[in-house]
């Protein structure tokens, strides 16, 4: 008697497969799914952690040295040796981008959370406290908004000088405004609706409404510009480097490759070429990785 | 409306008052100084005597909120002080040549890049999900991803370098403008024709455009008379960005290019720390940027009289 209530018990428990009666699935796996349908998303995604991947193991994967000048191999042709070439110091072409992979996604991704942890402290206090301190705030952020991003990058690189923290901390300050508006605006609409209010009711304090109730709902739209900032960073890097205020040479990176390649564009194409190739398939991976994430994370935007 | 302006107009004051205060700030922060004498290299080897003349002669041996008065003051004045880099020349001679050089081609770039960026956008919605859509869109997304510089070697190396159409460098004749305006105009053009076919595939199926429709008009008449008037409007908003951008792209376009223009020079005066030239070229690019964004406001509001301001 017994047991059979027993083996009931544990078929009811075993019983509820019908789909309606399954956990919710996860909203972040299922945008993520949307996302990897589209097919262009997919692919940009798979291009970027690809580079990612041969920066991360640039040390193992590039075949030479990217700085030490080999003059042995000067200004060579793409051969079986060098599959890209060498450039007028006889470095390996090939290996300097692997090495820039490097750089690139170093400034792109560390520029971009530096901005948007900048960006979301400060929106988030000025939307959530409002008043004066959202007033100054605001104040800033606009004078800030009004400034051409490269402008601001020009000038605080001549100030300070060339290198890669310089260049961090340039891109940061130029850049926390974006995601300060927007975590401002979505603060200011999450703080009227019912489950902020009632975790106030409860009397939790600001710090957890914020990191527990507001950040989660956050994560969206900070994706989506990190997806658009990540790939601007790295534009923005190429092109200081490219005009001689970015980093330093003879560090392996595409803009300072640019630089040497634009020099010698007549006499060695080959140089100029590859990092401006490999610049062209990383900014149209992260166009589509964007517009894919947006589709997915905001179905109503297209 | 008026009211409106006004008070536009001294948010914009107040902005451009920021600006130089940050932009004069990160200068006075730079570790060395303008002629790096505080640098334990180059400063040990300058005598102290010459040291205190050149501070005198240049005002840095004033505390900074003086420093940044007395610049205000003569900058408000007309007077935009001396260049570092090239010690006999003031910054306003220096700018009266570079100036319209710049103005001439971001005028020519802007305009062309409406004209073509506005074509195409239409044409592409008129030709909705057809090949001209998609090969117009292509054009669009090689325009607005690829960077400006990366776009300037392509260029050069193809209508330079190999078919020898154009010279590489220089300004004032129009075969050598055509390249650099070529460039400049390509991102904001992409950017242009985007964004009109987006705005004409919205109005395209509104009721009204039915309603014409209904009425028997042609669809050329439909197109021309109601969905790309109506379609334009937020056209004008995204003109601000377009300026940025052109901005942006002129720094490079200049320099590849060896246009002798405001661009290239302030990326000269940044890579040797011209303090006069760089905070003269910053307050332009930025009053330009400014009351250019408030200009198109008031436009806007003029253009679509559903646009209230309060």
């Amino acid at each position: 008697m017994l047991e059979t209530l027993r083996k009931r018990v544990r078929n009811e428990q075993s019983a509820p497969d019908h789909p309606a009666m399954r956990a919710p699935e996860n909203p972040w796996a299922k945008a993520f799914r949307r996302m990897l349908k589209n097919r262009g998303a997919a692919l940009g995604l798979y291009v970027i952690l690809f580079f990612a991947l041969i920066g991360a193991l640039a040390d193992i994967v590039a075949p030479y040295d990217p700085i030490k000048p080999n003059f042995t191999a000067l200004r060579q042709p793409p051969s079986a040796q060098h599959l890209f070439g060498t450039d007028k110091q006889g470095r390996d072409i090939l290996s300097r981008i692997i090495h820039g992979a490097r750089i690139s996604m170093a400034v792109g991704f560390l520029s971009q959370g530096l901005t948007i942890f900048i960006g979301t402290v400060v929106g988030a206090i000025a939307g959530y406290y409002g008043g004066k301190v959202d007033t100054i705030l605001m104040r800033i952020t606009d004078s800030l908004y009004a400034f051409p991003t490269m402008l601001l990058l020009i000038i605080f690189m001549a100030a300070f000088g060339r290198g890669f923290i310089n260049l961090l901390i340039a891109m940061s300050i130029a850049a926390w405004v974006g995601p300060a508006r927007l975590v401002r605006s979505q603060v200011l609409q999450l703080k009227s609706q019912a489950f902020v209010e009632a975790s106030h009711a409860l009397g939790a304090p600001a710090r957890h409404i914020i990191l527990r109730h507001m950040l989660p709902n956050l994560i969206g739209s900070l994706m989506i510009f990190l997806s658009f900032g990540v790939p601007a960073a790295i534009m923005a890097e190429a092109g200081l480097s490219f005009l001689g205020i970015g980093l330093v040479p003879p560090t392996p990176s595409w803009g300072v490759m640019l630089n040497d390649g634009f020099a010698v564009l007549r006499a060695l194409p080959h140089v100029v070429f590859f990092p401006s190739l490999v610049i062209i398939i990383t900014m149209l991976a992260f166009m589509y990785l964007g517009d894919g994430l947006r589709d997915a994370f905001d179905p109503r935007s297209s | 409306m008026s009211k409106y302006i006004i008070r536009r107009f001294i948010q914009s004051v107040f902005i451009l008052f920021a600006i130089s205060v940050i932009t004069f700030g990160i200068a006075k922060a730079t570790p060395g100084g303008p002629f790096g004498f505080d640098d334990p290299d180059i400063g040990a080897r300058i005598p102290e005597a010459m040291r205190k003349r050149y501070r005198e002669v240049y005002g840095l041996d004033q505390p900074v909120p003086v420093q940044y008065l007395n610049w205000l003051r003569a900058a408000l004045q007309g007077d935009l002080g001396v260049s570092y880099g090239s010690r006999n020349q003031n910054v306003s001679d220096i700018l009266g040549r570079t100036w319209p050089i710049s103005a001439q081609l971001g005028l020519i770039a802007t305009s062309l890049a409406l004209l073509f960026g506005v074509t195409l956008g239409i044409i592409a919605a008129v030709n909705h999900n057809t090949l001209t859509d998609y090969l117009t869109m292509f054009i669009s997304v090689v325009g607005t991803t690829i960077p400006t510089f990366v776009l300037a070697i392509i260029a050069i190396v193809i209508f330079s370098v190999e078919l020898r159409w154009f010279p590489v460098s220089g300004w004032g004749t129009p075969e050598r403008m055509v390249l650099p305006v070529f460039v400049l105009m390509l991102g904001p053009m992409a950017g242009v024709a985007r964004y009109t076919r987006t705005s004409m595939l919205e109005v395209i199926n509104l009721d009204f455009v039915r309603t014409a429709y209904a009425k028997g008009l042609t669809r050329r008449r439909v197109i021309i008379k109601h969905v790309i008037r109506n379609a334009l409007i937020p056209v004008v908003t995204i003109t601000g960005p377009i300026l940025a951008g052109l901005l942006t792209g002129s720094f490079f376009v200049e320099t590849m290019f060896s246009v002798p223009g405001m661009g290239g020079a302030f990326i000269n005066a940044a890579a040797n720390r011209d303090y006069p030239m760089i905070m003269a070229n910053t307050m332009i690019y930025a009053a330009l940027i400014v009351f250019l964004n408030l200009a198109v406001d008031v436009a806007y509001g003029i253009i679509d009289p559903r646009i209230r301001y309060d």
